[in-house]
């Protein structure tokens, strides 16, 4: 009986949660009869339907660095309309999604803003480099974005000063931008004075996002990402030479369920038509061989 | 694309809550009618998934269902077939997330069975399933019924264990709760908004039709 309490007790509370004080009142028992059963009946049809739709097509699934968006969706939707085969796309921090191919995400194909997440995935049997290919292979600078002007930015040291209260990086955990970045700020030797500013997002988009909304004043992003967006303004080009080279390794998934597709969207990507779109959005190209990658 | 995502969603919410109608009938039976032993454990149980952070639950399920989990290797190497980060697994997580609501309010739907007309259905010799059938069910119906909406609207606004098991694949598992972040992120308002209104519209023609439910089931008591 006790029990009885607690659950209408529940009931009631739910009650007041969900504002039950209107008062509406059916007078004909037989209406309220019909409308239930109009209800369950609705719930059956939908029910229905949401099985008979689940039958799923094979299509291509690719996961990729937040940055390539862009790029990546119209290099897709031209592969698509050539090819027939349905690419569907995901794109996150390239860590957090090769722990998500590792955790057992059925993705056919990873590009990954840099080696990292690609080695990680390797070591795990689930990707091999390939060996005697050398790939034409995507390349990308660092930038430090601001929305107003607020001071100069002539110096790494700059983001230092007081004007500058909070500073948007992707987490380096999770996303090579942020890795990048980390390592620029520390070999400028500021990485430890700055711990106090930065504000992590997920991945480099989450990253420029802080910036546009005014949650921080400076961020470090791509400059792909930075040239796609309106409200921001590249202050600073961070000097390459502070950070590692800055690739997009482009692989197959071992174990994928399309591995045909796989390479023939591979190989689309790293054709001279698609590289003159990423060039289109600010990327610059680069050659690697497995020797030196 | 955004209507794939609301078609997705409806889609995932109606199986979850298919789902969790015959376990939380079940239940119910199990702890108000049968009083059965150990009723106290499987109703706490039961309320668990409403108690813990989302988050927890979708990680549970990702070392369960994942390529290496229990369940998840299980499957694959017999039936050949993926869950985590498919559609299933997004009516997994919202299933477990939402059963609370289902469960609850069916234990207080068939709490609010007078006794005394399944006695004396009995008396008059129908068995158990008769008068589950013919008594409890039909007297209990609406407020099944509103626990049913009340779950398929939670499901409908599962986040936390979707993302973690299910990922954020738009086409495969991105629901809208994940589309809106992800619209979010990339400040993308007009999208942001259009699927935050459908959301708001969802969710509130099914809590009009629940309480209008829960009102008449009252109502008729009284």
């Amino acid at each position: 009986m006790i029990q009885g309490r607690e659950t209408s007790a529940f009931s009631m509370r739910m009650d007041m949660i969900l504002g039950m004080n209107s008062s509406v009142v059916f007078n004909s028992r037989h209406l309220s009869r019909m409308a239930t059963l109009g209800i369950w009946a609705t719930l059956a049809v939908a029910a229905c339907l949401a099985l008979i739709a689940c039958g799923g097509e094979r299509d291509l699934l690719v996961f990729a660095a937040t940055s390539l968006r862009d790029p990546l969706t119209q290099v897709s939707e031209r592969y698509e309309s050539e090819s027939g085969v349905n690419v569907n796309l995901s794109f996150g921090g390239s860590q957090s999604l090769a722990q998500q191919i590792a955790s057992g995400a059925p993705a056919d194909v990873f590009i990954s803003a840099g080696r990292g997440p690609v080695d990680f995935l390797e070591e795990r049997g689930l990707t091999s480099i390939p060996d005697s290919h050398s790939l034409r292979l995507l390349s990308n600078e660092l930038v430090v974005v601001t929305r107003d002007k607020i001071g100069e930015i002539d110096s790494l040291e700059s983001l230092s000063s007081d004007a500058i209260e909070r500073i948007a990086l992707a987490d380096p955990a999770l996303a090579p931008a942020g890795a990048y970045a980390e390592e620029a700020l520390r070999l400028a030797g500021i990485w430890d004075g700055l711990q106090s500013k930065l504000l992590l997002g997920k991945d480099v988009r989450a990253a420029m996002t802080y910036v546009e909304v005014g949650n921080a004043d400076a961020g470090i992003v791509y400059r792909t990402d930075a040239l796609s967006s309106d409200s921001l303004e590249v202050a600073r080009l961070i000097d390459p030479a502070l950070h590692s080279t800055i690739i997009y390794p482009a692989v197959s998934v071992n174990g994928s369920s399309n591995t045909g597709d796989a390479s023939g969207y591979l190989e689309y990507i790293s054709s001279e038509e698609s590289i003159s779109v990423f060039r289109g959005f600010g990327f610059s190209e680069t050659m690697f061989r497995r020797i030196g990658f | 694309m955004l209507f794939e995502t609301v078609a997705l969603t409806l889609r995932v919410a109606i199986v979850a809550t298919l789902l969790n109608l015959p376990l939380a009938l079940a239940l119910g039976w199990l702890v108000v009618k049968k009083r059965v032993r150990g009723a106290f454990i499987l109703e706490v149980l039961a309320s668990l998934p409403l108690a813990v952070p989302p988050v927890v639950v979708g990680y549970m399920l990702l070392l369960l269902l994942g390529r290496r989990g229990p369940i998840g290797s299980l499957v694959e190497s017999s039936l050949g077939l993926e869950i985590a980060f498919t559609w299933i697994a997004a009516v997994l997580a919202s299933a477990i997330v939402s059963f609370p609501l289902v469960a609850r309010a069916v234990m207080t739907a068939m709490e609010e069975v007078d006794e005394r007309l399944e006695r004396s259905a009995r008396t008059l010799g129908a068995g158990t399933v008769r008068v589950a059938l013919t008594i409890t069910l039909p007297l209990a119906h609406r407020g099944i019924l509103a626990g049913v909406l009340l779950g398929f609207i939670r499901a409908l606004s599962e986040f936390g264990a979707t993302i973690i098991v299910a990922g954020n694949i738009p086409g495969k598992t991105q629901t809208i709760p994940l589309a809106i972040y992800d619209n979010i992120q990339l400040g993308r308002g007009e999208d942001t908004m259009f699927l935050v209104l459908v959301a708001l519209a969802l969710a509130l023609a099914t809590l009009a039709v629940h309480n209008w439910l829960l009102k008449r089931s009252r109502g008729r008591r009284a």
